[in-house]
């Protein structure tokens, strides 16, 4: 039983901080790293690349819209070239400071926004994987199981890794619970941890309405931009490793 | 020893989905607040509030233009010429006067924010051309500027300036204040003291000199993790003292009588 723990890193902004990375950093294997274009100036950036190198946590760039006042959440009708030279430009910035800190880039993870809408939208999804293979086809894409895309970066030849979320409600169909419903997010450390234990495990979880699931997961999501998120985090990890779970990155050795 | 004395902080420096500073618990201590403009810090939703949060609490409102520099919060100092500044700085007043007015409320002064403060005190020329691009939009509008050499120049040219000392900045030998990137907790009591020392009429620098200051405004900054504390602090010395806080607009009325 094997898995990885993938989250949000360099969020900070130069004089607004958020996040716990240094927290993080111990409990994931899996860092995506906000490349500057709606969280992560250069000094959060080099900082978050440093540690995950220090501590063979596997970097991946988590690319977003150019809105830093929106934090990437609100969609961007990005003409697809743009979009591409926008995607290009982000991987390009971040493996910079991966390269410094001893590591590199492996793998790529559209943030907020840009995330949901290539769920369906193709024309972006199709700009961002045409960013990755360009940069380097050996990078994997991170996303949501049935995405666009996931579907065209295969299509294109690159390796996939799904993820799902730990700390969130599935719909019966397993995807996710919009944020604007109630009980869309899970809260008790305990549940979300043996829900994680069991998605592992291959096991069905529960859906929002109470029926059974599968979801099926090469990572597992966790989130570390509040104190309780954080706890929810250590709590997946702790519990993962004393089921006998090996957690090590998706994308293989670093 | 003076007895009337604007207290002013610094708000509405969060942005979008980075929040920094306690205005809620702040503005209830001052008299007036300076409100970031989006270049440095503040998003327009925060602005709004900020507006809001202001006006709900009977301060004073003042627009706190920053350089273009959100990744440096506006601390990093840049070369503006006098008219860039003048543009940067009416463009900003513009923005948050379209808040102020939709609030119905009034905006009654403007401050440059760090290293915008900053530039203004080197060049007496950036200054003015401020003074003279806000001033055109409402002749009633008062420049805050440091206690010294240039806000006496300012002011000898007709503009309307308040004056201002730092409650939470230590000063250099050359009565400039020493900026700090990123405010750390500061003992309340100590800046207390210092507010005092302001209406005493003098502060010492860092090396020990003894400068003269001649304010109407003492500052404190919003985005220091205990700002609230400090501000009560403050405002428990002056009570000791018989000191009497109001806008900045009323403490220069009095200056002038």
């Amino acid at each position: 039983m094997r898995t990885d723990l993938n989250a949000d890193l360099a969020e900070s902004f130069g004089r607004w901080e958020l996040g716990d990375d240094a927290t993080l950093l111990t409990v994931v294997t899996s860092a995506n790293v906000a490349c500057g274009f709606h969280a992560g100036d250069p000094g959060a950036i080099r900082r978050a690349c440093e540690r995950a190198a220090t501590l063979g946590v596997a970097i991946g760039a988590q690319v977003g819209y150019r809105d830093l006042a929106g934090f990437g959440r609100r969609f961007i009708d990005v003409a697809p070239a743009e979009l591409t030279d926008d995607v290009l430009y982000q991987i390009g910035a971040l493996a910079g400071f991966a390269r410094v800190a001893g590591s590199e880039v492996r793998y790529v993870k559209p943030h907020g926004a840009l995330y949901n809408a290539i769920v369906h939208h193709s024309e972006q999804a199709a700009a961002v994987v045409d960013a990755v293979v360009r940069y380097d086809s050996g990078l994997v894409a991170l996303g949501l199981p049935g995405s666009e895309w996931l579907r065209m970066a295969e299509n294109a030849g690159l390796r996939v890794c799904r993820e799902a979320f730990a700390d969130r409600a599935y719909t019966p169909e397993a995807t996710l619970v919009s944020r604007r419903e109630l009980g869309s997010v899970l809260h008790d450390p305990e549940y979300i941890a043996q829900r994680c234990v069991r998605m592992v495990r291959g096991e069905p979880i529960e859906a929002v309405d109470g029926s059974r699931i599968r979801v099926e997961a090469d990572s597992i999501c966790v989130h570390g931009d509040t104190p309780d998120a954080a706890a929810v985090a250590q709590a997946v990890r702790n519990r993962l490793i004393d089921e006998g779970a090996l957690l090590v990155p998706f994308t293989g050795d670093t | 020893m003076k007895t009337l004395i604007d207290l002013n902080a610094d708000a509405g420096e969060s942005f979008g989905r980075w929040k920094l500073g306690d205005d809620a618990a702040l503005l209830p201590q001052v008299s007036s607040v300076n409100v970031a403009c989006g270049w440095h810090a503040g998003d327009p939703a925060t602005m709004r509030r900020s507006v809001e949060l202001a006006t709900s609490n009977g301060v004073s409102l003042g627009a706190h233009p920053g350089l273009p520099d959100l990744t440096g919060f506006g601390r990093r100092s840049m070369a503006l010429t006098p008219v860039e500044a003048a543009d940067a700085c009416l463009y900003q007043y513009g923005a948050l006067r379209g808040f102020v007015e939709a609030a119905s409320a009034d905006l009654a002064h403007v401050k440059p924010h760090g290293a915008f403060y900053g530039l203004t005190l080197r060049d007496p020329e950036v200054a003015i051309a401020i003074a003279e691009s806000v001033t055109a939009v409402d002749p009633d509008l008062m420049l805050v500027l440091l206690a010294g050499p240039t806000a006496e120049r300012v002011l000898a040219d007709g503009f309307r300036v308040a004056r201002e000392a730092f409650a939470d900045l230590d000063y250099d030998d050359n009565g400039h204040i020493i900026i700090e990137p990123n405010p750390e907790v500061k003992d309340p009591e100590q800046c207390a003291q210092q507010a005092v020392d302001v209406l005493n009429g003098g502060v010492t620098s860092v090396n020990g000199k003894a400068l003269d200051v001649d304010a109407d405004t003492v500052c404190l900054h919003g985005d220091r993790p205990n700002a609230p504390d400090i501000a009560r602090a403050i405002r428990a010395r002056f009570q000791q003292h018989s000191v009497r806080i109001a806008p900045m607009r009323e403490v220069i009325a009095t200056r002038n009588q």
